[in-house]
């Protein structure tokens, strides 16, 4: 017999709120992409499908046999392709990779911390990937392997993005809020947090090589750095230079600020004077840019009709080269030394790799050198950290 | 016009029809995301694995035994999620209270003393609750669905209930 109890637990349930039209959809289209490789072909379609090749195969075998111009070999000639890994694997000399596409983390590090699909909102490795910080709903928590202590810190909302200084002492953050998004900072072992800016867009930030500058994109969609040690705040408006920022990446070596718009590319060098600026063609629609060698910046652009990775230099933004592909891209990260770049790219419906571009001269066929991961995503931007 | 059954979407989705697996996803998405939300406490999570279990789900579309209802099948792909999740969340913060923290922002008053006393119990005790009150599973389907015995089904549920009995009249005393 039903209780008063079991009467309120089905009437609590059937109160509950419902998904919002957000989740709703996004998790409607990841269902969808995951569905791509699951068909079938029903039996008879295949026995119909197989009849038909052996006969067109035999027929056209036994005439060319018949005139001598047909060998037939049994057994494989060429070597079966190598299959795309779908475990991440830490890429040689460096300390780990952290790949976070679809809401889903997968991360290797060479001290062996391990990670694979795990739920999660946003992910950033150390500087030398001893520990990771996680965005897991309303909270940041860093993982770390063996004894290392791991701490979990509450947000007032869900972790959007996260950046790790290259000191390894601070970790600036964005949190999403009704409203305002928020830009955050705390110390790397997890201790004071603090507001840094109310009033940011959900972009990556990026930190300046030593430590005391954090770009972010304000939320009128201008570059903006907050310089920690005068607690000053500038902004650089991509307006004139191809539109609203899309992202920010400051070099790993020199304090040079390359900024990302809709249509175009800057770099800040000194506030004090105008950034270099380069604009695109109309087609084109750059997402992000990462700094290599010898100060040179890649930039990751997509097309209607594919995609491409241009180098130009860091200071002009005179174009050196571009590697060119027909897949869009997803994602891009350098080497920690900046001798390559890791990207993502779309190989089918709902399916992304991952992988190595070691090769960048001008010109080439953009190409995996080395993949790293293959995984089922219908996401549009895949974030990459490679330390 | 007529409904189609389950079975007959998952045929379909199964050659390949976009709209059958929509029409699936529709059908079953609220309540895996419900149950979620009651065994996880917080709506992103929730999120999470709903999406994460219907990704599964539709990757393995073509292992799927037509002979079963896709629903229980959905279902124990939610809880799992739910608790590995749950898991390796409790263990990467031991100790910490912090993360148990629920959010039942929009969640109408009278309930959310009787969800808080329902995320108060087990992990296994809350799974069964939901499953037998939240998405109505007999104590039979539910051993089926967590491949355990309805006797230990039938112990879960009683001594959740007895719990939260317990609970429960103890915050009506304190509301009173």
């Amino acid at each position: 017999m039903s209780t008063e109890l079991e009467r309120q637990l089905r009437a609590g349930f059937g109160r509950l709120p419902k998904p919002t039209r957000e989740a709703t959809n996004q998790a409607r289209s990841a269902a969808l992409a995951a569905l791509g490789s699951t068909h079938r072909r029903s039996r008879g379609g295949l026995l119909l499908v197989a009849f038909a090749v052996a006969f067109v195969v035999g027929a056209g075998a036994a005439a060319l046999a018949a005139t001598g111009n047909l060998h037939v070999r049994i057994g494989a000639v060429t070597p079966p392709a190598r299959p795309f890994p779908t475990r991440l694997s830490v890429p040689a000399g460096s300390h780990g990779v952290a790949v976070v596409a679809g809401g889903k983390l997968w991360l290797a590090t060479r001290h062996g911390l391990r990670i694979e699909g795990m739920p999660v909102s946003a992910a950033e490795l150390s500087p030398r990937a001893l520990y990771a910080v996680v965005g897991i709903g309303s909270s940041l928590v860093a993982l770390a392997p063996g004894n290392r202590r791991p701490w979990v810190h509450q947000t007032d909302g869900r972790v959007i993005s996260v950046a790790w200084s290259p000191d390894g002492l601070k970790i600036a953050y964005v949190v999403a809020r009704p409203g305002d998004d928020e830009l955050r900072l705390i110390e790397g072992d997890g201790s004071p947090d603090r507001l840094l800016i109310r009033g940011v867009r959900p972009v990556r930030p990026s930190w300046r090589a030593d430590s005391l500058a954090v770009a972010y994109v304000d939320e009128r969609g201008r570059a903006a750095v907050f310089d920690l040690s005068a607690g000053l705040r500038r902004t650089f408006d991509t307006r004139r230079c191809g539109g609203v920022t899309r992202a920010v990446a400051y070099d790993r070596r020199e304090p040079a600020l390359a900024v990302v718009s809709a249509h175009g590319i800057a770099v800040v060098r000194r506030w004090s004077r105008p950034a270099t600026c380069a604009m695109l063609d109309v087609s084109a629609s750059p997402f992000a840019a990462a700094w290599l060698q010898g100060g040179r910046v890649l930039l990751a652009v997509n097309r209607a009709l594919g995609s491409s990775l241009e180098r130009l230099s860091g200071t002009s933004l005179d174009e050196e080269g571009a590697a060119s592909g027909r897949q869009a891209l997803r994602g891009l990260a350098a080497a920690p030394a900046g001798s390559s770049v890791a990207i993502a790219v779309r190989r089918s419906a709902g399916v992304v790799d991952i992988g190595i571009v070691s090769s960048l001269d001008p010109r080439a066929r953009l190409q995996l050198n080395r993949p790293l991961l293959r995984i089922r995503t219908a996401a549009k931007a895949v974030s990459i950290t490679w330390r | 016009m007529r409904m189609r059954s389950d079975a007959k979407l998952v045929e379909l989705a199964r050659r390949g029809s976009r709209d059958a697996a929509a029409e699936l996803f529709t059908r079953h998405w609220r309540a895996a995301w419900r149950a979620a939300y009651v065994v996880t406490g917080r709506r992103e999570l929730a999120d999470d694995v709903a999406q994460d279990a219907f990704e599964r789900a539709f990757a393995a579309l073509a292992r799927f035994d037509e002979r079963r209802p896709f629903g229980p099948w959905l279902h124990r792909i939610v809880v799992n999620r739910c608790l590995d999740l749950l898991r390796t969340e409790r263990r990467l913060v031991a100790g910490d209270a912090g993360l148990a923290r629920l959010e039942w922002h929009d969640v109408p008053d009278g309930d959310r003393e009787l969800l808080d006393a329902v995320a108060g119990l087990s992990l296994q005790r809350r799974v069964v609750v939901v499953l037998r009150y939240g998405l109505g599973y007999t104590p039979t389907a539910i051993a089926d669905l967590l491949d355990i015995p309805t006797g230990t089904v039938n112990s879960r549920l009683a001594r959740a209930l007895e719990e939260l009995r317990a609970d429960y009249e103890v915050n009506d005393v304190d509301r009173a």
